[in-house]
């Protein structure tokens, strides 16, 4: 059973570009405690736009969201994409050893004090392991450095996932230990996710609420497969 | 009664003039350029001639101006001089860049003037220290050099910056979005820009003296300076164009980071790209 309270909730949110063109209109969506939200649609549709308003990355033209009930306007951006972190598409590593991209998110100085600790568990979950962390980032295959970009991520430990298409380019076993992983991060650490797909395979094994995005607005399904079947995915 | 040190050049004491019809000759190399521009079919004729033309009516039509204000000297004369400059300066930066945005005239006109006021108070209270200090002898060569030079570095790095932010996107996203001020994330594209800014007076100085013998020093010696006090001001001059490229750069930097990006730390991505946002 999930607890009924939403962690992130949109609220008749919508969202324009500054030339009118409508992407978003008054969606209505709730994310609730280790829940795990799939959202189906075509590419075109707003789906990265979505997330990006999650973690306020971009902001609503109309509308609300709500981060445990409190407008995220009342939050710090800063400490709002902390609790709620954004995994864009196309992962991004920066030049230089992974363990330095791993410590992106921590500024000099402020270093957690069980980094050690954070860092060897991120690593075993996304199935990689602490050798990997004097590799180059340009030494990486395309599925590692997914999984390092996740580990980056998950490391300043979010309450809400957001993720965007995290399987696209990656082969059947990359997308195998992706989905292992993820839903290890569910159980243990209780973390809620809003995920963004378009293949039906990945979204069946990974989400327990799908949703199809379709003209700004979603809807919800009972499973995937309609989706596909009725809306042309 | 002798002025100290350049003024003793800069009255052309010593300088051999040049007759009109000497100067005249000049016009040779100017068809040396349309010679090779139709050889190589640039099709820069026109630009040749009306360029040539207009740098040949605009000196000699300043060097009867700076007679007069050499002349009368005044500070109320002097300083919307000095205003003029800057607002030109600041035109002609924006008009540099690509696709300029509203408010970008202001932040041109902003640095430009901070950085050039800065050094020139500098360079003359502290190190040249005229008795006069609005003297036009001194103060309009030295702020059109300086001036200039801010203006042309604030133009590289804005150029630069907005390319490099445009290029590094994915990477300012991704800072961004692990809870990264917008200050932070753009410390790359800054980086690079002011690199840019930088490098060509960097340059320019490794080689001085060496390669290249400045204008104003060349200038000096020629109509009468002794070389030691021309290498003097050279050293004060590159060195305070230096700083002026740096601060313009860095001043216009920072207030185009506020245009780039939202008090909340979102980039404007109709401002960076063509006006789409996200997917």
């Amino acid at each position: 059973m999930y607890n009924e309270q939403p962690l992130l909730e949109f609220r008749d949110v919508s969202f324009r570009y500054n030339n009118g063109e409508d992407v978003l209109h008054k969606l209505s969506l709730a994310v609730r405690e280790k829940e795990s939200v799939v959202i189906l649609g075509q590419s075109g549709y707003g789906k990265s736009t979505l997330l990006k308003l999650g973690s306020r990355l971009l902001e609503a033209s109309d509308g609300t969201i709500l981060y445990k009930g409190i407008n995220i306007h009342a939050i710090s951006p800063l400490v709002l994409r902390k609790e709620i972190a954004y995994l864009s598409q196309t992962p991004c590593l920066l030049e230089g050893s992974v363990e330095s991209n791993l410590l992106l998110p921590f500024r000099k100085n402020e270093f957690p004090h069980d980094l050690r600790e954070r860092i060897s568990n991120i690593l075993m979950l996304v199935g990689l392991n602490e050798s990997f962390l004097l590799r180059r980032s340009h030494e990486l295959s395309v599925g590692e450095k997914q999984r390092i970009a996740l580990a980056r991520t998950l490391i300043n430990r979010p309450s809400v996932l957001l993720l965007d298409e995290p399987n696209t380019a990656l082969d059947e076993e990359n997308i195998r230990i992706l989905i292992h992983s993820l839903k290890h991060i569910i159980q243990r650490d209780a973390i809620s996710m809003l995920v963004v797909t378009h293949q039906l395979d990945f979204a069946k094994k990974l989400g327990n609420r799908f949703l199809v995005l379709k003209k700004g607005r979603v809807k919800e399904i009972e499973c995937p497969e309609s989706a596909f079947a009725k809306d042309g995915l | 009664m002798p002025r100290i040190g350049i003024c003793k050049g800069w009255v052309m004491n010593n300088a051999i003039d040049i007759p009109w019809f000497q100067l005249g000759l000049c016009s040779v190399f100017v068809m040396m350029l349309i010679v090779i521009s139709l050889y190589e079919s640039l099709r820069l004729e026109k630009t040749i001639l009306i360029g040539s033309f207009r740098a040949a009516v605009q000196l000699i039509l300043v060097g009867f101006l700076i007679k007069i204000i050499f002349d009368y000297k005044q500070w109320y004369v002097v300083m919307p001089i000095l205003f003029v400059m800057i607002v030109v300066a600041s035109q002609t930066l924006i008009k540099w860049l690509k696709n300029p945005v509203k408010g970008m005239y202001r932040y041109a006109l902003i640095s430009v003037s901070l950085a050039s006021t800065f050094s020139l108070f500098f360079v003359f209270s502290l190190v040249v220290r005229i008795p006069v200090w609005y003297d036009p002898q001194y103060l309009i060569p030295v702020a059109g050099m300086i001036i200039a030079n801010g203006m042309n570095g604030a133009a590289l790095a804005g150029e630069r910056y907005k390319s490099e932010i445009e290029i590094r996107l994915p990477e300012i996203e991704m800072l961004l979005s692990l809870g990264h001020d917008s200050r932070t994330a753009s410390r790359k594209p800054r980086q690079q820009a002011l690199n840019a800014s930088l490098i060509p007076t960097l340059n320019s100085m490794m080689v001085m003296g060496i390669v290249h013998l400045p204008g104003m020093m060349t200038g000096q010696i020629i109509a009468g300076s002794t070389p030691v006090t021309a290498v003097k001001y050279q050293i004060v001059i590159i060195l305070s164009i230096a700083a002026t490229v740096a601060i313009a750069s860095w001043v216009f930097l920072s207030l185009l980071e506020k245009k780039y990006f939202t008090p909340h730390h979102q980039i404007r991505y109709e401002l960076i790209t063509s006006g789409k946002r996200g997917e």
